[in-house]
């Protein structure tokens, strides 16, 4: 070997064999599955553990940012990283990079702390959770371009809606880039000028080791803190994953987000129809309602124009009779005054004249017996009419 | 009644069911039942156009400084 080579007859100092050391092991990039024992966290930092198999340990170092997930004693992991000497106290550690739960046991461990830990800071309350629009012009969709989950929902929405904007952000929806490129999706429809009405994240079902990206912590405050409301659908048979539990809605496949995010033209069409017949049949019922009114209305009125009629008659007639009675009383009041004028005119000189009497006149004074004459005396006679004057040629007195 | 051009098919379909209703409270005059029967057909045969909009427009989001987009599952 070339190290034995470049070894062999030198004689190191403490620091330059350390040093040697890890010029060597910094190169060795790899991974190793083992279980977590002695876990101590310093400063909500540093992270020391062994990591342990049936016989031997391996004592381990990172820092908290590193983990990025709950971990606890007992717990199978599989850590990348390093190995390294430490130069001033020259422990061996491994340096952790990057840390996986594994295992099922594991997995499902880190799923409950984490949920109970988000869960305690309000991220799956139910008082946060946004409704989704009815009628969106706008969806996000987060997807894996060759997964089926893309086909199901684009075919479903197909089916149920149309003139909508569809913005595709391609994603890993498992794997190393899954957690970085979902993050980053949510990242760019929260800056985009017009985030969309609303997102969907949706991936096909499987198990909690495929789904862990969507358990992860990352992912459940990126869909919680989307200023869009978001669709979370995973198919999948057991417990709802982080993502879910932080979306504002869940649907439990592709098909079924479909039905939640956009609403059915058929079903609105049948909806639309019926309303209108409800309107129609309001207004046809305030139609016959009206006639109905109409009709009493009329008849009410005519009742009354008749009624008042009848008082105008009785009016009429009590008028009619009165007249009557002033014509009665006027025609009596006439003959009376008709009788009385001709006993005046019976009564006046006239009237005596007329009967064939006449007055006799000596100098304008009436004469009453032929004493009041003399012979000779001119003497005018007044008749009915006109006017005779006589001279006295005889007078008797008897 | 106002609309926003965002959400103007929620605001008819709402307006829609607020004119049913006013009908079928009766008590509306026949002219304003008339009025108002007939600013619901606008406002269905709005809805009806709409719903006759078929297409989807998709838009693949592509980021330029995102090199690793990838093709999983």
């Amino acid at each position: 070997m070339q190290f034995e080579d470049l070894v062999k007859n030198k004689i190191f100092s403490v620091s330059e064999f350390n040093e040697f050391l890890n010029s060597v092991l910094r190169p060795l990039n790899v991974t190793v599955e083992g279980e977590i024992a002695d876990l101590r966290i310093s400063q909500n930092k540093f992270v020391w553990f062994t990591l342990k198999d049936e016989k031997q340990a391996l004592s381990c170092f990172s820092l908290v940012y590193r983990i990025r997930q709950p971990i606890e004693e007992g717990m199978k992991v599989r850590i990348s990283g390093y190995p390294k000497i430490y130069e001033k106290s020259g422990k061996f550690s491994f340096i952790v990079e990057k840390l996986e739960v594994s295992g099922e046991g594991s997995l499902k461990r880190a799923y409950e702390i984490l949920k109970n830990k988000l869960d305690a800071e309000g991220l799956f309350a139910p008082q946060r959770k946004r409704t989704i629009p009815k009628f969106p012009r706008t969806l996000g969709l987060i997807t894996s371009r060759g997964a089926a989950a893309y086909t199901d929902f684009l075919t479903h929405v197909e089916q149920r809606w149309g003139g909508l904007l569809i913005q595709f952000f391609p994603v890993a929806v498992q794997g190393e880039n899954a957690i970085s490129e979902i993050v980053s999706a949510f990242d760019y429809f929260n800056h985009s000028e017009k985030s969309p009405d609303t997102i969907i994240l949706t991936r096909g079902g499987g198990s909690l080791e495929d789904l862990k990206e969507f358990n992860s912590e990352e992912i459940a405050r990126a869909v919680f803190s989307s200023k869009s409301p978001v669709i979370v659908a995973v198919g999948h048979e057991r417990d709802l994953s982080l993502a879910e539990l932080a979306a504002d809605a869940r649907a439990s496949t592709p098909t079924h987000a479909a039905q939640l995010a956009v609403p059915d033209r058929q079903q609105l069409h049948q909806d639309i129809s019926s309303t209108m017949e409800r309107g129609f049949f309001a207004l046809q019922s305030s139609q016959q309602t009206l006639r109905h009114n109409l009709l009493r209305t009329t008849q009410t009125l005519s009742y009354q124009i008749e009624s008042s009629l009848g008082d105008g008659r009785r009016v009429l007639s009590d008028y009619i009779d009165l007249v009557g009675l002033l014509r009665q009383r006027l025609e009596l009041a006439k003959n009376r005054r008709k009788t009385q004028v001709e006993v005046l005119k019976s009564l006046s000189p006239q009237g005596t004249l007329r009967r064939g009497y006449s007055i006799v006149r000596k100098s304008g004074k009436i004469i009453k017996t032929s004493e009041d004459v003399e012979i000779s005396d001119s003497l005018e006679i007044h008749p009915y009419q006109g006017t005779i004057t006589a001279k006295v040629t005889k007078k008797t007195y008897d | 009644m106002t609309k926003t051009k965002k959400d103007d098919i929620e605001s008819s379909l709402s307006e829609l069911e607020k004119i049913t209703e006013q009908l079928q409270d009766g008590e509306l005059g026949l002219e304003k039942s008339l009025e108002f029967f007939e600013a619901g057909l606008d406002r269905a045969e709005k809805l009806k156009k709409r719903l006759s909009e078929i297409e989807n427009k998709i838009e693949t989001i592509k980021l330029k400084a995102d090199k690793k987009l990838g093709l999983d599952d």
